[in-house]
C-alpha cells in the first residue's frame, strides 16, 4: 500500500477540549481537523477520506451516539473512538454494541490515547484496502462470460478438465481454451492464486 | 218518500249540489266507458271541464297501457270476471289535460239499479301527499345516514334511560355489540363514582326541568378500559309525544390523557431545576470539573511531547501554559459553585412544616416508586411544630434518601418492596424517618457512610449521603442511621424546632 494521509477527526462541543485535543494529536505527527458539533462534521465529511473519529459521547444537539448512528446509516466506515466521562458507562456499551472501536475515559493519557489512534487508523487502512482488493476481483470476474465463470468454479472446486468437460457437455479440449481465458482475464499465475482469488472475492461478498 | 216531480226534482238538485260541492272528482260512465258526468271536483284535477270531456271515452284520463285496455276493463267485467278494481278502490296513475300523470286513489262502483249499467269513480288526487311521504322518506334516509355515519357517538334512549339506538360509532367506542347495548342502560356503562352527576342531569332531562345536559363522564370500555367522554343529551319529540332522549358521546380520553401527560411533564420539569437529586447534581458536578481537566492534561502532555521532539517553540508553549492556567481557574470556579449550594445561607430558612416537605417530596418521587413497583407507606405525624430550614434543600435530602431506598430494594421481589416514612416529634426537634427493607448497609460501611466517594452503587458518585449530612448539619440538626426493625436501613433526620412556634 502507497502512504495515505490519514486525518484524525475531533468532535467535541467543548472547545478547551478541543484544542487540547488538537495539539496533543498533532504533537503526536497526525493530521487533525476539530468540529464543535456533529452537525459541523457531517456537513463537510467525505467518505473517500480515511482517518477515524474522535467523539464527545455528551453534545448538545446531536449527541455522540446519535452521529455514529447516522454515520452507520449513511454507510460511513469512519472507526469511532468515543470520549466518555464518569457514568457514561452505559452509554458507552451502547456505543461499543453500534460498533464504536473503543472508548476513553476522560481526562485521559496521552499514550493511551495515541494507541488507540493509531489501533483506529490501521482499521480504516485495511478496511479501505480489503474493499480496494475486492473492487479489482469483483472487476476482473466480471470480466469472464457465464461459460468462463462455471469452468472456473469447476476448476476451483478441483474438478479434473476430464470431468468438467463432460458434467457441461464440452470437449476437453474447449475446456483446456476456457480455463486459459479465466487464468488470463483473472491475471492468476497459478491456480493455487486462482483458488485463493476467488475464496477471497467470495468471503468478502 | 212520494215520487212527485217536485219531490224528485228536489231529490236531483241535491244530489247534484252534493256532486258538485265534493272535492274529489266524481265521475259517471256508462258500460262502454263514455263519460256522462264529470263534477267540478274531476274538473279541477284532469284540467278538462265538463262540456268538453262529456260523450268522450273515460279512457283519455289515463296513460297507457290502461287508456287503449280500458274497455277490455269493462267487458271483462261486465262478462262476470273477478271484479279489479270495483268495489275495491286502488291507487292508480291518472293523466291531466296537459299530459302530466300524477297519482290517484280511484274507487270504482257500479251505480245499481240502472239499465244500462253505470259506474261512478270517485278519484282523489295524492301527488301532493305521496310527494310529502317521498320527501318525508328521503329526510329519514339523511338522518339514518347521519345518525350511522357520523363520527362521534349517538344514541337515542327512553326515559327510563335503556338505549333505542346505538350508531356504529357508538359500539366502536364502547365494545359492545349494538345488540348488547340495546339491553343496557347509560348509567351501568358509567364508571361508579361519576354515576350520581349523571343520574341527576339525566333526572332533571327526563322531569321536564332541563331540555338538555352537558356531563363529562368516565365510561367503562367493554375491555375495562376507562374512556372520559362528553354526553350531551336532549330530549326530543316534544309535549305532543311520550319524548325519547337524544344524545351524542364525544371521546375526550386522547385529549384527557395528553393533558394528564404534558401536565406532568411540566410539573416534572419545574422540579427539576429545584430539586435535581444530589446524585445527578454530582454527577453534572463530575462532569463539569473534567472537562477542563481533560484539557489541562492534554495541553500539558502535549508540550511535554513537543519539547522531547524539539518542536517546541516558545510562542506555542507560551500560548498552551496560558490555556492549562485559564483551565485550572475553570476547574477553580465549578468548585466554588458546589461549595456555594451547601454552604451556610441562611436566607431561604423560614419556619416550615416537616409534613409538609415530605407530601411535596412524595409527590415527585412518585414516579421513581410506580417505575420501580415501590410502595410508600407514611406515618406522619399531626400537629407537629414547624422547623427552621431551607424547604428546597431539606426536600432534596428527603428525595436522596428515598431514592437510596427505592435502589436499595430493587434486588427483592416486588411486593417486598415496601419503605416507610414516619415523622414525630422527639427530644431533639422534628423527627422524620426513611425506612427499607433492604439488606441495609454492611457493618463496615457505617462508618464512612457519610463520607464523600462511599458507594455501593455501580454508578453511583457516593456524595449523596455525604452533602444531605452536610446540609441537615448546617441546619443545626442531624441525619443517622440505624438498623431499621424489619432488618432494613433507617434514616433518622432531625431538625430542630423553629423558635417561636409551638
Amino acid at each position: 500500500m502507497t502512504t495515505l494521509t490519514q486525518t484524525v477527526f475531533v468532535v467535541d462541543d467543548d472547545q478547551a477540549v478541543r484544542m487540547s485535543l488538537s495539539l496533543l494529536i498533532r504533537s503526536m505527527g497526525l493530521a487533525v481537523e476539530t468540529f464543535e458539533s456533529a452537525a459541523a462534521f457531517l456537513g463537510v465529511c467525505d467518505p473517500e477520506r480515511s482517518g477515524c473519529l474522535v467523539l464527545d459521547i455528551r453534545m448538545p444537539g446531536m449527541s455522540g451516539l446519535e452521529m455514529q448512528e447516522e454515520l452507520n446509516r449513511r454507510a460511513i466506515g469512519l472507526p469511532v473512538i468515543f470520549i466518555t466521562g464518569h457514568g457514561d458507562v452505559a452509554m458507552a456499551v451502547r456505543a461499543m454494541k453500534s460498533g464504536a472501536v473503543d472508548f476513553i475515559e476522560k481526562p485521559f493519557n496521552d499514550q493511551q490515547l495515541l494507541d488507540r489512534i493509531n489501533k483506529a487508523l490501521d482499521l480504516d487502512r485495511n478496511a479501505r484496502a480489503a474493499r480496494a482488493e475486492h473492487a479489482t476481483l469483483a472487476a476482473r470476474i466480471e470480466l469472464l462470460s457465464p461459460r468462463e465463470r462455471e469452468v472456473m468454479e469447476r476448476i476451483v472446486a478441483g474438478q479434473a478438465n476430464k470431468v468438467i468437460a463432460i458434467e457441461l457437455g464440452l470437449s476437453e479440449r474447449t475446456v483446456e481454451i476456457h480455463r486459459a481465458k479465466v487464468m488470463t482475464k483473472t491475471g492468476a499465475r497459478s491456480l493455487a492464486e486462482l483458488v485463493t482469488m476467488v475464496n477471497r472475492y467470495a468471503g468478502e461478498l | 218518500m212520494s215520487n212527485t216531480p217536485t219531490d224528485f226534482d228536489d231529490i236531483n238538485a241535491r244530489y247534484r249540489g252534493v256532486i258538485d260541492a265534493a272535492v274529489d272528482g266524481i265521475v259517471l260512465i256508462d258500460a262502454d266507458g263514455v263519460v256522462e258526468t264529470f263534477n267540478p271536483g274531476a274538473e279541477r284535477i284532469f284540467g278538462w271541464s265538463a262540456s268538453e270531456i262529456i260523450g268522450q271515452n273515460v279512457s283519455m284520463l289515463m296513460p297507457e297501457p290502461d287508456a287503449s285496455r280500458h274497455d277490455s276493463y269493462i267487458k271483462h267485467y261486465l262478462g262476470g270476471g273477478a271484479p279489479k278494481i270495483i268495489g275495491i278502490g286502488r291507487e292508480v296513475v291518472g293523466r291531466r289535460r296537459n299530459g302530466q300523470l300524477f297519482p290517484m286513489e280511484l274507487a270504482v262502483g257500479e251505480v245499481a239499479g240502472l239499465a244500462p249499467r253505470r259506474f261512478v269513480g270517485m278519484v282523489r288526487d295524492i301527488s301532493r301527499r305521496r310527494a310529502m311521504e317521498q320527501a318525508l322518506a328521503a329526510r329519514e334516509q339523511e338522518l339514518r345516514l347521519m345518525f350511522d355515519g357520523a363520527p362521534i357517538g349517538m344514541f337515542t334512549a327512553g326515559l327510563d334511560g335503556l338505549f333505542n339506538e346505538v350508531n356504529p360509532a357508538l359500539v366502536g367506542l364502547l365494545g359492545y355489540s349494538a345488540e348488547q347495548l340495546l339491553g343496557m342502560r347509560c348509567a351501568e356503562l358509567t364508571v361508579e363514582s361519576d354515576r350520581p352527576a349523571l343520574e341527576s342531569a339525566y333526572r332533571a332531562l327526563v322531569s321536564g326541568a332541563r331540555s338538555s345536559f352537558n356531563c363529562r363522564v368516565r365510561w367503562m370500555r367493554s375491555d375495562g378500559e376507562v374512556l372520559t367522554v362528553e354526553i350531551h343529551a336532549a330530549v326530543a319529540g316534544g309535549s305532543m309525544s311520550v319524548g325519547f332522549i337524544i344524545g351524542q358521546v364525544i371521546d375526550h380520553s386522547v385529549q384527557v390523557r395528553t393533558e394528564l401527560e404534558s401536565r406532568e411533564a411540566r410539573e416534572r420539569l419545574a422540579h427539576v431545576g429545584r430539586v435535581t437529586t444530589l446524585g445527578e447534581m454530582a454527577s453534572a458536578i463530575a462532569h463539569e470539573i473534567n472537562q477542563p481537566l481533560t484539557a489541562i492534561s492534554a495541553y500539558a502532555q502535549a508540550c511535554i511531547r513537543l519539547i522531547d521532539q524539539g518542536q517546541a517553540d516558545m510562542p506555542l508553549l507560551h500560548e498552551s501554559l496560558q490555556a492549562v492556567a485559564a483551565q485550572a481557574l475553570r476547574a477553580g470556579d465549578v468548585v466554588r459553585r458546589i461549595r456555594g449550594f451547601v454552604s451556610h445561607h441562611d436566607g431561604g430558612r423560614e419556619g416550615v412544616a416537616m409534613n409538609d416537605i415530605i407530601a411535596s417530596v412524595l409527590a415527585l418521587a412518585a414516579i421513581d416508586a410506580a417505575a420501580n413497583q415501590t410502595r410508600i407507606d407514611t406515618e406522619l405525624a399531626p400537629g407537629l411544630p414547624l422547623v427552621l430550614a431551607d424547604a428546597v434543600q431539606i426536600q432534596q435530602v428527603c428525595l436522596n434518601l428515598i431514592r437510596n431506598a427505592i435502589d436499595a430494594m430493587l434486588p427483592l421481589p416486588e411486593a417486598a418492596r415496601v419503605m416507610t416514612i414516619s415523622t414525630r416529634l422527639g427530644d431533639e426537634g422534628v423527627e422524620a424517618q426513611f425506612s427499607d427493607c433492604g439488606p441495609g448497609v454492611a457493618q463496615e460501611m457505617r462508618e464512612r457512610l457519610f463520607q464523600p466517594f462511599q458507594t455501593t452503587k455501580s454508578e453511583g458518585m457516593g456524595m449523596g449521603l455525604s452533602i444531605s449530612h452536610s446540609i441537615i448539619s448546617t441546619h443545626g440538626g442531624s441525619l443517622r442511621y440505624s438498623d431499621a426493625p424489619q432488618g432494613g436501613a433507617c434514616f433518622t433526620l432531625i431538625l430542630p424546632v423553629a423558635l417561636g412556634t409551638t
